[in-house]
């Protein structure tokens, strides 16, 4: 589903900047269908720009990318994916309704089809009451299951998910956990960040440590613990720490 | 192009812009404009019909220059420091599907703008025309008026066209703006300029590297005063030359700015 190979990534010097710094070097790692990839890393780590390189908003300066076996600058290659921005981004004088059918246009899916969708995921996603209410209106837990469901009303067989539990309480967390999981029993692929480990220990089948741009760790989950007692925060931690 | 992404995108500008309070805020200052311009009628004197013409386009341009520097710069440079715009190439959408749905869906919003001015504006002229003797406004012709209400709609149209193209170019709201005055300013000065150059020439034939080089500018500024019709509303027996002309380059050049526009966000790195 993902195949990337070997990329480097420099940002060029802005204004009031000294040096071009550069944010990925040499990072490679595949992810197969149906399972989930967990990309941690600290802040600054390159795990954004790897995302932002995969849905095509930047180019790599070397290195393959293919999602889906496309290249992921082609607008069709968006099809089968789901998107979740690290920060809900999108017009907020919209409602949610109208943020979703904008969605499922422009995915090409039918009037029927985008409704039935739509009530779908508001409902799980509990909005289905405040859907025509205008998107600035929301508070920020409202504004990422939003987002969510704007990644999923189409149906996608791979979501990108940049930080998917950022601004949600605890229920709210609890609640994406489950529709994770259940998306999983559907075959879905997934990638997924975060900084809440607990959540990435508990999803992934396989996990990807980026460090000041490189890929420090890429196995099963298994693989990563050095005893049967460490946590996966204290692994993350050992990984890091040596490195450093 | 795809035209379901297509209307996918200027649906949601135009929607995000219509609901936007400044946008009504607009409407509400226009409307007091032309209205609080009647009260005034009365010290026009003879020329009456002519400077009701002048005082009504003037609040139409202006009303549509503020739209273009307040709510389009801010459309265009916002979406992308807000990253709005990555929602919508988070889809099967092209970037040169969004930036051309970006600039129909603006552009859709202000020609609803000044249609909404231009029906205020007939409104208010007719009502002065008949509130007057008729030797005070003698002629009123509805086509021009129509005509030049378009005129002023493909002139800020060009405009939209410019903003979109420096959007994908500079960074920030504020150089944005800055280049876009910047340009109006260019564009209205070369006329001018121009005809103080031949009327140079007319004695002094040594300047013709100066006429040269104006008409190098010319073609990266076109002159948006060959689309001011205003002053044929009320004097009908003058001739326009050249219209369809006038029409068709000002569309080409608008095309042309946003092929560009296009080509570059197409290279561009979306952080």
């Amino acid at each position: 589903m993902i195949d990337i190979a070997a990329i480097n990534k420099t940002y060029p010097i802005q204004l009031g900047e000294k040096k071009s710094y550069q944010a990925l070097r040499n990072v490679s790692f595949q992810l197969s269908r149906g399972k989930t990839l967990g990309l941690i890393g600290a802040n600054g780590a390159g795990k954004s720009s790897c995302i932002r390189i995969m849905m095509g908003f930047i180019k790599a300066d070397s290195g393959n990318v293919r999602i889906l076996k496309r290249p992921p600058f082609q607008a069709s290659s968006k099809e089968q994916i789901g998107y979740l921005p690290e920060q809900p981004c999108f017009p907020k004088n919209l409602s949610c309704i109208e943020i979703l059918r904008f969605c499922g246009k422009s995915s090409g899916m039918t009037n029927s089809k985008i409704k039935e969708s739509s009530e779908y995921w508001l409902k799980k996603l509990n909005l289905w009451n405040v859907r025509h209410r205008l998107l600035r209106t929301y508070s920020k837990g409202m504004q990422q299951r939003a987002s969510f469901a704007m990644a999923l009303i189409h149906n996608p067989s791979l979501l990108i998910l940049d930080e998917p539990m950022s601004g949600l309480d605890p229920i709210g967390r609890a609640d994406i956990v489950r529709i994770i999981e259940q998306l999983q029993e559907q075959g879905k692929s997934i990638l997924f960040c975060s900084h809440i480990l607990d959540d990435v220990a508990r999803l992934a089948d396989k996990i990807v440590i980026l460090h000041q741009g490189e890929v420090l760790f890429d196995d099963n989950l298994e693989s990563l613990y050095m005893t049967t007692s460490e946590s996966v925060e204290e692994a993350f931690l050992r990984i890091v720490g040596a490195q450093a | 192009m795809n035209l379901n992404h297509l209307y996918a995108v200027i649906y949601i500008t135009f929607m995000d812009g219509l609901r936007k309070k400044s946008i009504i805020g607009l409407i509400i200052f226009a409307a007091m404009m032309i209205m609080g311009g009647t009260l005034f009628m009365d010290f026009f004197g003879r020329d009456i019909g002519k400077a009701s013409i002048d005082y009504l386009f003037s609040i139409m341009w202006l009303c549509g220059f503020i739209f273009l520097l307040f709510h389009a710069v801010s459309a265009c440079v916002l979406d992308d420091e807000h990253r709005n715009s990555l929602t919508a190439l988070s889809r099967p959408i092209s970037r040169n599907e969004y930036i051309t749905g970006t600039f129909i869906g603006l552009a859709i919003l202000l020609g609803c703008l000044q249609l909404l001015l231009g029906i205020a504006s007939y409104g208010i002229l007719q009502w002065v025309q008949e509130s007057i003797a008729t030797r005070y406004f003698p002629y009123f012709s509805i086509y021009y008026f129509l005509l030049s209400v378009i005129g002023v709609i493909l002139q800020q149209y060009l405009l939209l066209a410019v903003i979109v193209f420096f959007t994908t170019l500079l960074r920030g709201v504020f150089p944005v703006i800055l280049a876009t005055i910047s340009y109006q300013l260019i564009g209205s000065g070369i006329p001018v300029v121009r005809k103080s150059i031949q009327q140079t020439l007319e004695t002094d034939h040594s300047g013709h590297s100066s006429q040269n080089f104006m008409q190098v500018l010319a073609a990266f500024f076109p002159d948006l005063n060959q689309l001011d019709f205003k002053n044929l509303i009320t004097t009908p027996f003058l001739h326009i030359e050249h219209l369809g002309l006038s029409l068709l380059s000002i569309t080409i050049y608008i095309c042309i700015i946003l092929g560009l526009a296009c080509f570059i966000y197409s290279k561009k790195d979306l952080y």
